[in-house]
């Protein structure tokens, strides 16, 4: 396996990334506690059941269906997607063995893998990649409608070929489609009743068993998987528990192989022996508003509220691990704009007094932050209250279940604003879709301008991350200079704790937790 | 707190009949008041308990800090000169946020167990004193909300209405009016059989009158230990309801919510959630000393209905 | 005995049908029309109109709660508004959590509450009696969720013998399953532990004055076997009532002790629902909670009468 500084070295170049300059907060964060996590090892023992505990449960098991990012995480073991983003963000195949872009960056043409199947026994083709492309377009509420929408039309080539149209921007879709807009479901269950909870339709190393949602999923491995080194497990358990203690316990104890550390854990984790691993993340911390409530309306208003938050208090509360930020990835990341730091918005509440006077506001306005009931959240949107009842915005906090807070926010648009985390997509052009375009599924408000919808397409139409990367630093200063309604407050860093026996576990760049090849080796010290 | 429950219900007679002129209350009240205050344990509590209120009541004024300013260069600290109990996750003084959180959980348990009164205590008299279909039926009514944990009924009503501490508080006040209506109701319906009542019916005077001034001052005693040893009791649910997030919303402290946040740094600051606990503890023993207390110095059978 | 139990049960129904009215009842609560709410953004007045339709907002109340409690009966709860799981699904497959954790709450508190009450009872007025009586009123005020986290500092955290979240279920593993819930099980059981340890006192110390012990006394029987025999069972009434009493706070008591462990029972489910304004769940776990209040409230009186025969006859 490599270690930590070649595999950046691969999330760099594999991906044909830019080395924009790495800027010191980042770097010097990361370097110092970045390990990689044990490498798979001969004595992996198959029959092995893998354990994970996350914070927050998924809200449907059918890829179109879910409203959270997170939600990915839980469909991963039961749907394969055309493309594989690996963990340092490389696009790789999967059901789709190879691809080639036209040169006018309009067409996508896929060869696909040969002698596979669905679950349920229909077989994987041409065909049913086109029924699913087109259902994800299509399908009303589709999480994945916005990352496909440049997409005209799916042509059938043939049973092992697919031909994906576009306006321009295909070379974007390669990313894409390693996400949930790339899952592949047997199109015979797309109608069938309970698929959200109990899906039957899947193409990955496993099936869904055992569902309690809010609680814990049982996915048991598939026969004749077709890359086996990515099956080493017959059983993955994916555990839920919104409370940290209760998360690093689980693992102290072995009720469960591994979790994800908040801040608070990290010495704690380190002092029961666990080993820990992360590795840099493109995660941010976001407020969101709804433009069309509130008076989010006004450019004046979101700039004070920039000014009026001291950034570094969250950074203080996550000791460390959440680096002040002002666009929404990090400026190692090819898609930002390195002149962007944390301090783009400088802490000023005399500034942001000044600008809410200018917007006719001078005693402030009050509204309603959504968040999810997690304690870390509720403690950064106190820090965040604290700092806007200084310059007069009265803020109430309500605290909802993450299913609800994105059905509120995206689906019914009843909420003003929320709080939560936004880990990175397979693609940038996903998030930049849904964040800053008038029709993005987190820009309830449509928000936008002419020119960030201009950027946003010019930025898709590049064929490699070169060529996206001027594109996008002029997207993040155009969008930093209307100071969108998505206020990013910090760059988040998120490491793992698990026991000596986790082998083969990689912590993917985009946040995306993947648990592909991890396997259980006996012969280790716990 | 010795043979409660060993002497049969209502066996006691009323310490008041109707010759019970003024001076003769009057001796009854110094006779109360001396066995209470030979009571060092009840004394101590009632002791505890005007201090906590009073503390809270002036914490505006009282409170080094101010209750919802975060400091983080100085967060999760142990005691120091500047922050006497140390302070929280985000800076913020846990003295300061004790104080304040004593105004939202004793409020929040006072309105509980007024909405219970309120509800409670009418409809006992009325069960009481009349008897008969009135009597049946608002008793089963009784039976019926008695089946729901006050908890889990809050939280449904909480899932309804969203957050609040007043709607959450106002349904375990709900949830809690059938004990207060059934020690009412046993207590009138015992006082109902003395011969002075039957007198007063039979003069004519209106039910009204009779039982404002010769039932309700005879079922006071069982009535204020009780309403005592609900006050703990209304107590620990706001403390649960909030530990939980689903009462006071931020910055609003409450000593439930200051809990629920110290027990996330256990690990680290187990001290934060060691203060609020006590807190808790010392009030609803106070409360409870203060009952048992009463009970004792006001020398009579009651049985706890909780 | 059993025809007392089935005639208790029978009287429980009535008792039920209202509780379930009121149930249904809490939907009343919600503010807004929820047609409106669930017909998407910006619904047109025929929209919403068919939403009604569907969701049957147009018939009467009474006769939408017939419907749902006709469904209720056949254990159809309806479906959860975010997971799309039958409500019925998600309880059944969290209950064994929330049964072993009152059941066993209740056998700690039974178990310690008889023990010191009877300790105490027996030698009233001793250092030993004092003691037990300090320690019942503290036991008593001690916040049960408080109590649990001082046993997660103190037997989890700083001498770590037990574990401090998750459940292993009973036919899994019966060791892991007792080691899981002892902690939790503890912080819930003390204050009932505690009143039961008051009225086992003072129950007991009035029967050994009675007449009928005095004689076995003076028979010659043992102590031991006196208070086993004679005392503990005429104690038991006083004791049991209590049990019913707390049962009921002991249920309501889990929503917090599962959020303080990490234990998935309907509590945590509950918990989980109120967040995400899932209705149907909410109506489901306090239609569930309330009749398991009933039923142990009848196994409470059908043992007055395994206690004291008199009962079973009036």
């Amino acid at each position: 396996m490599n270690t930590a500084k070649t595999k950046l070295a691969r999330l760099l170049c594999g991906t044909g990334l830019l080395m924009l300059g790495v800027p010191g907060l980042a770097a010097a964060q990361t370097a110092d506690a970045m390990q990689a996590c044990p490498a798979a090892t001969s004595g992996i023992d198959e029959s092995k059941t893998f354990t994970w505990m996350y914070s927050v449960g998924n809200t449907s098991f059918d890829p179109d269906k879910i409203t959270t990012n997170n939600s990915q995480m839980y469909l991963y073991p039961v749907y394969d997607s055309l493309v594989h983003i690996d963990a340092s963000g490389a696009p790789n195949p999967m059901l789709a063995t190879s691809w080639t872009l036209s040169d006018d960056g309009k067409v996508l043409e896929m060869t696909l893998r040969e002698g596979w199947s669905y679950h349920d026994g229909t077989p994987f083709d041409a065909a049913s990649v086109k029924a699913n492309i087109e259902r994800s377009k299509t399908l009303p509420g589709s999480f994945n409608a916005n990352a496909l929408a440049s997409i005209t039309s799916v042509e059938v080539v043939d049973a092992r070929t697919v031909r994906l149209i576009t306006e321009g921007g295909a070379g974007a879709l390669i990313g894409v489609l390693g996400g949930s807009a790339g899952m592949m479901m047997s199109p015979a269950v797309f109608e069938a009743e309970g698929q959200d909870i109990k899906p039957t339709g899947g193409s990955g190393p496993f099936r869904m068993t055992r569902y309690l949602p809010g609680t814990s999923v049982e996915y048991t491995a598939v026969e004749n998987y077709w890359e086996p080194d990515a099956q080493n497990v017959a059983k993955m358990v994916f555990l839920i528990s919104g409370d940290d203690n209760a998360r690093l316990n689980a693992v102290t104890t072995g009720a469960a192989d591994v979790t994800f550390l908040r801040a608070s854990m990290y010495e704690p984790a380190k002092a029961a022996g666990l080993t820990v691993c992360q590795q840099p993340s493109l995660s941010s911390y976001n407020i969101t508003l709804n433009t069309a409530r509130s008076e989010f309306g006004d450019k004046r208003v979101r700039m004070a509220m920039n000014h009026a938050i001291d950034r570094s208090a969250i950074t203080q509360l996550t000791n460390g691990f959440c680096q002040p930020a002002a666009q929404l990835f990090p400026p190692f990341y090819y898609a930002s704009n390195p002149e962007i730091g944390g301090d783009f918005f400088a802490y000023d509440p005399e500034k942001a007094k000044a600008l809410l006077a200018e917007a006719g506001l001078p005693d402030g306005f009050s509204f309603d932050l959504e968040v999810i009931n997690l304690a870390l959240y509720q403690q950064i949107a106190e820090v965040i209250q604290f700092y806007f009842d200084q310059v007069g915005i009265k803020m109430s906090i309500t605290p909802l279940d993450i299913g609800a807070l994105g059905e509120n926010f995206s689906v019914k648009k009843t909420s003003d604003a929320e709080l939560s985390e936004q880990k990175a997509q397979s693609d940038p052009s996903i998030l930049t879709a849904a964040y800053y375009l008038a029709d993005g599924f987190e820009n309830p408000g449509g928000y936008s301008t002419d020119e960030i919808t201009q950027l946003h397409l010019d930025a898709m139409a590049g064929a490699t991350a070169e060529e996206r990367a001027p594109i996008y630093a002029k997207f993040f200063a155009a969008v930093a200079e209307e100071a969108y309604p998505q206020i990013t407050l910090c760059h988040l860093a998120t490491p793992f704790a698990m026991n000596g026996q986790v082998v083969g576990l990689e912590i993917y760049t985009d946040g995306a937790r993947q648990f592909r090849g991890v396997g259980i080796d006996p012969s280790r010290k716990k | 707190m010795s043979g409660e429950a060993t002497l049969p219900p209502g066996g006691a007679a009323p310490a008041a009949g109707p010759a019970a002129d003024e001076t003769e209350r009057a001796g009854a009240s110094r006779r109360f008041i001396r066995r209470f205050a030979s009571n060092r344990l009840a004394v101590g509590a009632l002791a505890v308990l005007t201090v906590m209120i009073a503390a809270s009541a002036l914490a505006p004024w009282i409170a080094p800090y101010r209750m919802d300013a975060i400091d983080m260069a100085h967060r999760l600290s142990g005691p120091t000169a500047l922050h006497w109990l140390g302070t929280d996750s985000l800076g913020r003084d846990t003295l300061t946020r004790l104080l304040w959180g004593g105004r939202t959980s004793l409020s929040a348990a006072v309105l509980a167990v007024t909405v219970a009164t309120v509800i409670g205590v009418p409809f006992g008299l009325i069960a009481g004193y009349f008897g008969g279909r009135i009597d049946w039926l608002l008793s089963r009514a009784a039976d019926v909300l008695m089946t729901f944990p006050p908890l889990i009924l809050a939280i449904a009503i909480i899932a309804a209405t969203g957050p609040g501490l007043i709607t959450a508080m106002t349904a375990i006040g709900v949830v809690y009016a059938p004990r207060l209506f059934r020690v009412t109701r046993g207590a009138t319906l015992s006082v109902r059989a003395e011969t002075y009542i039957e007198a007063s019916v039979s003069i004519g005077s209106p039910a009204h009158r009779i039982i404002a001034t010769r039932v309700l001052p005879n079922i006071l005693s069982p009535l204020l230990v009780q309403i005592s040893l609900m006050l703990a009791a209304a107590l620990l649910a706001e403390a649960a309801l909030s530990l939980l997030g689903l009462g006071v919303v931020p910055p609003t402290p409450s000593w439930g919510n200051i809990l629920g946040r110290g027990f996330l740094e256990i690990r680290s600051t187990p001290q934060l959630m060691i203060w609020p606990g006590l807190t808790i503890a010392l009030a609803t023993l106070s409360f409870n000393l203060l009952g048992d207390g009463l009970r004792d110095a006001l020398g009579r059978e009651i049985r706890k209905g909780d | 005995m059993l025809g007392f139990f089935l005639r208790r049960v029978l009287t429980a129904i009535p008792l039920l049908a209202v509780v379930s009215f009121l149930v249904f009842s809490l939907i009343l609560l919600v503010p807004g029309d929820p047609a409106v709410s669930l017909a998407g953004q910006n619904p047109t007045p025929e929209q919403i109109a068919a939403m009604r339709e569907q969701l049957g907002l147009n018939d009467p109340f009474l006769l939408r709660y017939g419907r749902w409690a006709l469904a209720a009966i056949q254990g159809d709860l309806g479906r959860s508004l975010f997971t799309s799981q039958t409500v019925w699904a998600d309880i059944t497959a969290r209950m064994p959590t929330t049964l072993s954790l009152v059941a066993l709450s209740m056998v700690i508190a039974l178990i310690i509450g008889v023990t010191v009450g009877a300790v105490a009872g027996l030698r009233p007025g001793t250092l030993i009696d004092r003691a037990a009586t300090v320690a019942a009123s503290v036991g008593v005020a001690l916040p049960y969720f408080w109590t649990g986290m001082l046993l997660i500092l103190l037997l989890a955290i700083k001498y770590p013998l037990l574990p401090s979240v998750g459940y292993t279920p009973l036919t899994e593993d019966p060791v892991e399953w007792l080691r899981h819930l002892t902690l939790p099980a503890l912080a819930l059981g003390l204050a009932p532990a505690a009143i039961i340890a008051r009225q086992t006192r003072a129950a007991l110390s009035t029967v050994m004055g009675e007449d009928y012990v005095r004689t076995a006394r003076a028979k010659g029987m043992s102590p031991l076997r006196i208070v086993g025999k004679h005392a503990l069972k005429n104690a038991a009434v006083p004791v049991v009532t209590v049990f019913g009493i707390e049962a009921s706070r002991l249920i309501g008591g889990t929503v917090v002790i599962e959020q303080v462990f990490a234990l998935p029972g309907i509590g945590q489910l509950a918990y989980q629902a109120v967040f995400s304004s899932d209705f149907p769940v909410v109506q489901g776990v306090v239609l569930v909670t309330a009749a398991m209040v009933i039923f142990i409230n009848i196994v409470v009186d059908v043992s007055y009468g395994y206690f004291n025969p008199r009962i079973r006859q009036s």
